[in-house]
């Protein structure tokens, strides 16, 4: 069901690139442009820090189900998945999380948990950091650090990688993936869904931050 | 003399609400009053500046964030966000935080959004920028970090302990500091032209100039004194060859130009002590700046199809 949604948070990506660019075109010396086009060194590591609040889960339906996304730019046609409570490579499963990397709509890996435990507390609060990374042999992997849940524990550690020519993450857009995550199933069950801080690391060892809670979904709000 | 000027001005104002006596120094060569990441533990209670317009600052040390977030200066440290819970609509559910100065512990802290102007009003804040105590992560305190949970706050300006207001001193500072400023301009023009005979070769100027203020407020808890850090930074850009157009690829980004941006930056720094304490309004070294940046290209321009000629 993400995938779907990704033409649509494509295309708001692109224009609001264009908006930003045509912003910079006005006023050559700007600020902004020049933050949002470094020339510096480039990015070799991102990291999100992610919230999710569960409201009232439905065990017998593995509702909710919720899955994220992140590319090294809101171009590539390459891209990766996080899904929570749920698998769908090869098939549909519930429980369980899973990491999924795809280009197009070829799936190029995928890794699931051990186990595939089902959302079944209430108000359960899941907190983890994934990263999308350039790796020692050429390629970009995609994982997870710094996790907890009571229902999945700590699902830290797990990652996959691909082989791909162009690794700079430099373009790296976290309103892409903000516009191309989402609960996919039972929404209703869901109080917010939030990336809370992103991180930027460098070539050169120095590290950005972006402190915008950007909320994905929220009960509140109902987006 | 622009110093002993200003410090005179900064003295007959503030000394209104302080009761100040000013001194002038020289500024310090490589003098850096802006901090870099620079994070110290927090006690469960802390008191410092709420202040708005921190973004420059932030950017400086590559932190950004929402426009309207409030951030607190405690120490010397940089500015810290404060995460606030709310009742309606808070933009985070839950975070789990490491808390205590050493971090050792984790609390789980519920319906939370960023300190703003409006998330602050419970608390009776209402200057864009505020002297408060804070309690830090339900009293626990915090280990150094970017952020934190403030709990509870209190209003300390405008008390019989602290008999002023942050906005009210800031606003003279910054009267005193456009004074010396306008002094300073024949300098400051002199380096922005000095840099920018350092422009690489094949980027030519393109006369247009940006000029940006940052504002560093911090309350230092020991010294008992407020620290405002003023700079003025002067900018110009200077675009290179736009680049041939790249083959049609949907996974390339857009056009881009390298330049580079270059100016010349100064500012003051004022320590304004409690009553029968010493103030210090200190200039800060002029320095020239370059750096390479990317400018977007703009898309082709559109032919407008040829009007109709009349009588044809």
């Amino acid at each position: 069901m993400v995938h779907r949604s990704r033409t649509r948070g494509r295309l708001l990506v692109v224009l609001g690139v264009f908006a930003a660019l045509a912003l910079g075109l006005s006023v050559p010396g700007d600020r902004l442009t020049a933050q949002l086009l470094s020339s510096g060194p480039s990015a070799v590591r991102i990291e999100e820090d992610w919230s999710l609040l569960v409201g009232q889960p439905a065990q017998e339906i593995a509702a909710p189900q919720v899955s994220t996304q992140m590319a090294r730019d809101p171009w590539t046609s390459r891209f990766f998945n996080f899904h929570i409570n749920s698998t769908d490579v090869p098939a549909f499963a519930s429980g369980g999380l899973q990491l999924q990397a795809w280009k197009g709509s070829t799936n190029l890996t995928y890794l699931n948990s051990s186990t595939s435990p089902v959302l079944a507390t209430s108000n359960e609060l899941i907190t983890w950091t994934q990263y999308l990374a350039q790796n020692s042999s050429g390629g970009l992997t995609f994982g997870i650090s710094a996790a907890s849940s009571q229902t999945f524990g700590d699902f830290s550690g797990m990652q996959v990688s691909i082989s791909t020519s162009n690794t700079d993450l430099s373009d790296y857009s976290p309103d892409y993936s903000q516009q191309n995550s989402g609960v996919t199933f039972g929404a209703n069950r869901v109080t917010s869904l939030t990336i809370v801080q992103v991180r930027t690391y460098y070539s050169d060892g120095s590290m950005t931050s972006d402190s915008t809670p950007r909320v994905v979904y929220s009960s509140a709000s109902g987006n | 003399m622009t110093v002993r000027l200003l410090c005179l001005a900064v003295a007959l104002s503030a000394a209104t609400v302080w009761g100040l006596v000013l001194q002038a120094a020289p500024p310090a060569a490589g003098d850096d009053a802006f901090p870099t990441r620079a994070f110290g533990a927090l006690p469960g209670k802390v008191v410092g500046v709420l202040a708005s317009n921190g973004q420059a600052v932030l950017a400086r040390e590559g932190r950004q964030g929402p426009a309207d977030a409030l951030c607190l200066g405690s120490g010397a440290g940089s500015y810290r966000w404060l995460y606030v819970p709310v009742a309606k609509k808070p933009l985070i559910g839950g975070l789990n935080l490491r808390v205590g100065p050493k971090g050792d512990k984790t609390r789980r802290f519920d319906s939370l959004s960023m300190a703003s102007p409006q998330t602050v009003r419970q608390w009776g804040v209402t200057q864009p920028y505020t002297l408060v105590e804070v309690e830090v992560n339900g009293g626990l305190g915090a280990p150094p970090g970017e952020n934190f949970v403030a709990t509870g706050m209190r209003v300390l300006e405008g008390s019989r302990e602290y008999p002023f207001k942050v906005t009210d001193v800031l606003n003279r500072v910054r009267t005193a500091y456009q004074a010396a400023l306008k002094e300073k301009e024949p300098a400051i023009g002199q380096a922005v032209a000095e840099a920018r005979k350092d422009v690489p070769p094949g980027r030519k100027p393109a006369g247009e100039r940006e000029r940006t203020e940052l504002l560093f407020v911090t309350w230092l808890p020991e010294q008992q004194s407020l620290r405002v850090v003023i700079q003025t930074r002067t900018a110009e850009t200077a675009p290179g060859p736009v680049p041939p157009p790249a083959a049609a690829d949907r996974e390339q980004p857009p056009p881009r130009r390298p330049a580079t941006l270059y100016g010349a930056e100064w500012g003051m720094t004022f320590e304004l002590s409690r009553p029968d304490l010493t103030e210090q309004g200190r200039e800060l070294p002029l320095r020239q700046f370059h750096k390479e940046i990317l400018l977007p290209v703009p898309p082709p321009a559109k032919t407008a199809p040829a009007a109709p000629t009349p009588g044809r």
